[in-house]
């Protein structure tokens, strides 16, 4: 698309990012009836091309052991989470071109994925509803700001997300983790069912172990297949038979033949008019050209991830808004969250060697939060949910573990080994004035767009919730009858865990949060943000089923108001 | 290399000097692996004759047969960062050391009765007691263990050999798309 056109075509919505939240957003805005022009900072995909999940280790030239020398050099920061595989590091931005400031005390690890789909293609699909637990608890502890919504509020949007994308999972009636909408649920292995069975025991309804819920098909849905369980999803899916924007949003946008995507389109800043107070569009820089691009459009949806939405506001300064656009409360880019994860405990479990598992299964197990849900903790505020799960860990066993020579190898090649069983915490963080986020005053990427400084660290009531997984998980693993039972922190830095969010934050008094209970900006009424900027707490569920919610039911509002000509 | 110029070059790895038997292998060994990139002939036949003893051929393939060595001199030459590589090839440098302090003979030259006892003697994971004082002395000038050589060497043999196509393919041949999951099924 050159200039000439794009410039001066006027849509209905502008919507930056095609992950998650923009994937819905270009859905729900097209099949609306509005004419909206979808902007992807990175390049486009081609499933048959690019998704690699079938390729074997030994097609690749490193087998999967990657080449840890160009990663070192390009991507330093991507290759510190798991999915930044030989197969799957094309997925993840150049670190070099995607630049960021931190204080070296206070590291942070920004992962992104720029591409049609953004992080819709390598998420970790677990799927867990917020409750009234989560969205009340700000305020009843006096923490940040009060949600300006309640579970009752979002709960027919998580239904209506649910049943587009295909949740599995198993119903189990627990307050604090609402059922949703489930296809069947997946199995659990004889370890996971053997320790779900101990823990019921011992602990009754108070900590449960369910399978994960993800969003992953198993059976067909919607148009795609069911699950083959290949194993890893990160490297694609060529059947889309787990959510991604590419597999399922997208297509649903382009059927209304009323959506226009631009990939390669760096979006830069919003365009604002003081005379009529509303934003009138994006700046944008083509990814190859670097030629600046204009789009004007009636109503903007920022769904470029919390971190990539703040900075394009922070770098939209106007003689009103000199702080960035928006920023009337001061709390743009502030709230800085990201869920505590990377501790717990694992062990082994005797028996059950004359079974196994048959296939990949992409999923684990889940133990629902249990602490602060009736009782109160003196030791912190909130709560955490464990994942993992077990496996026989045939040959990969041996390179760590001892001896050599015929029966070593006979043993790895025939034998699965014992049962292995996991478990580690994801908590909540609490929101923080002083865990921000700030345009760096020269630093820019490859596009010229500054860069943002990160300053974020944990605080006592996280590092409490951390220290709790791994003695927890190891009393979990006991009451199971584990052996040879590790425990571990790995005191991994914020970001890693990859839901970084709170950055423009919900609230109901436009002096302290920067957007209302609709996502739409208290200032620019024409402004909407629905990735995870505008989360006023963390909850330590697994973030994206939210913010699918909250974006389709924002887009409602947004449609529903443009019509009134409201906006 | 020619043979005198590789004579040359492993004569300083042993105050014995390789037997000839050892040599001609050696040599043998430099001919056919002139794609090798990293590893010289010395560090080519310690990793080799490790590799042998972790995974021997038996009625399936062993892991020379597979090519574990030039598999592991591609992650050398392209993939590993200098210091990994120099802490890799320091490793094997302190198997040989240990190998010649205890032995007299670098490991590839070593009786095979005195190659499995420095493998167990290095396997310590299955080591439940505390080294002899000569091998405590023995260990003493290493940099990097060579503990810590062997352990970095089991790890990579051991990838190399499981995600080498004949053993991922032809031995294992787990279904690549599985079609269903079973949580818990007979062996």
């Amino acid at each position: 698309m050159s200039r000439s056109d794009s410039s001066s075509a006027e849509f209905d919505a502008i919507v930056v990012g095609s992950g998650i939240s923009g994937g819905w957003a270009a859905k729900e805005l097209t099949e609306k009836g509005l004419r909206t022009l979808l902007l992807e900072a990175g390049p486009p995909i081609v499933p048959a091309r690019d998704y690699v999940e079938h390729v074997q280790a030994y097609s690749l030239p490193y087998r999967g052991y990657g080449n840890l020398r160009k990663l070192e050099a390009q991507q330093p920061i991507q290759s510190q989470t798991g999915a930044c595989d030989e197969w799957a590091s094309k997925f993840f931005v150049n670190d070099r071109d995607n630049p960021y400031h931190n204080d070296p005390d206070k590291p942070f690890l920004w992962i992104r994925g720029r591409q049609v789909g953004g992080r819709s293609i390598i998420w970790g699909r677990q799927v867990y509803r917020w409750s009234d637990l989560d969205f009340e608890a700000n305020a009843r502890e006096g923490i940040g700001v009060d949600w300006p919504i309640r579970y009752a509020d979002i709960a027919p949007w998580y239904s209506y997300v649910e049943k587009f994308i295909g949740v599995s999972g198993q119903v189990e009636g627990l307050a604090q983790l609402p059922d949703g909408e489930f296809l069947p649920p997946m199995q659990l292995n004889c370890a996971e069912t053997h320790v779900q069975g101990a823990m019921a025991r011992r602990w009754r309804r108070e900590r449960v172990l369910t399978i994960g819920r993800c969003a992953i098909l198993t059976r067909a849905h919607q148009g795609r297949a069911a699950c083959h369980y290949c194993g890893p999803c990160w490297r694609g899916c060529i059947t889309h038979s787990y959510f991604s924007s590419n597999g399922s949003t997208l297509p649903a946008a382009a059927a209304t033949g009323r959506l226009t995507l631009r990939p390669n389109s760096v979006v830069a800043q919003v365009m604002y008019d003081e005379r009529t107070d509303r934003a009138t569009g994006v700046r944008a820089v083509d990814a190859h050209t670097l030629q600046t691009l204009e789009f004007r459009s009636r109503v903007i949806f920022l769904c470029a991830s919390a971190l990539e939405s703040a900075r394009i506001l922070l770098n939209s300064k106007t003689a009103r808004f000199s702080s960035g656009l928006a920023n009337s409360s001061g709390e743009l880019g502030h709230n800085l969250m990201d869920h505590p994860f990377g501790a717990g405990a694992r062990g082994t479990l005797a028996g059950m060697e004359e079974h196994k598992s048959f296939g990949n299964r992409p999923n684990g197990i889940y133990v629902p939060r249990f602490r602060n849900v009736r009782d109160r903790d003196p030791r912190f505020l909130r709560g955490y949910g464990f994942q993992g799960g077990g496996e026989r860990r045939d040959w990969r066993r041996g390179a760590t573990g001892s001896g050599f020579g015929a029966a070593f190898k006979n043993a790895l090649l025939k034998d699965l080994g014992p049962w292995h069983f996991g478990i580690g915490g994801w908590a909540e963080c609490l929101p923080r004035h002083d865990n921000y986020v700030a345009l760096h005053p020269t630093l820019k990427d490859k596009w010229g767009i500054p860069a943002l400084h990160i300053q974020c660290s944990w605080g006592p009531n996280e590092l409490a919730l951390l220290k709790d997984m791994e003695v927890t998980a190891a009393e979990i693993l006991e009451a199971a009858g584990a052996r040879d039972i590790e425990t571990y922190n790995e005191q991994l830095a914020p970001g890693l865990c990859i839901h970084e969010m709170g950055t423009a934050r919900m609230g109901r008094d436009p002096k302290s949060s920067v957007l209302n209970g609709w996502n739409q900006s208290h200032d620019v009424p024409n402004l909407f943000v629905t990735d995870g900027a505008c989360m006023a707490s963390s909850g330590n569920q697994n973030p994206s089923i939210t913010y699918m919610a909250l974006t389709a039911r924002a887009c409602d509002y947004a449609v529903g108001q443009l019509k009134r000509g409201d906006l | 290399m020619d043979r005198r110029e590789f004579l040359e070059a492993i004569a300083g790895i042993s105050a014995l000097g390789p037997t000839l038997v050892f040599a001609q292998e050696l040599h043998a060994r430099a001919q056919a692996a002139v794609s090798l990139r990293t590893l010289n002939p010395v560090q080519d036949a310690a990793v080799t004759c490790i590799a042998d003893l972790l995974l021997p051929e038996t009625d399936s393939v062993g892991a020379s047969s597979v090519g574990v060595n030039r598999f592991i001199d591609l992650l050398l030459t392209e993939s590993l960062p200098q210091a990994q590589r120099e802490r890799f090839l320091a490793g094997l440098a302190a198997i040989d050391a240990r190998s010649q302090a205890l032995y007299g003979a670098p490991f590839a030259t070593a009786r095979r009765p005195q190659q499995e006892s420095l493998l167990r003697l290095l396997d310590v994971h299955a080591r439940s007691q505390n080294p002899a004082p000569a091998e405590s002395a023995a260990r003493a000038g290493e940099s990097v263990s060579a503990e810590d050589g062997f352990a970095s060497l089991k790890r990579l043999v051991v990838f190399a050999y499981f995600t080498s196509e004949p053993v991922a393919k032809g031995l294992i041949n787990a279904p690549i798309i599985p079609g269903r999951y079973d949580g818990c099924v007979p062996v």
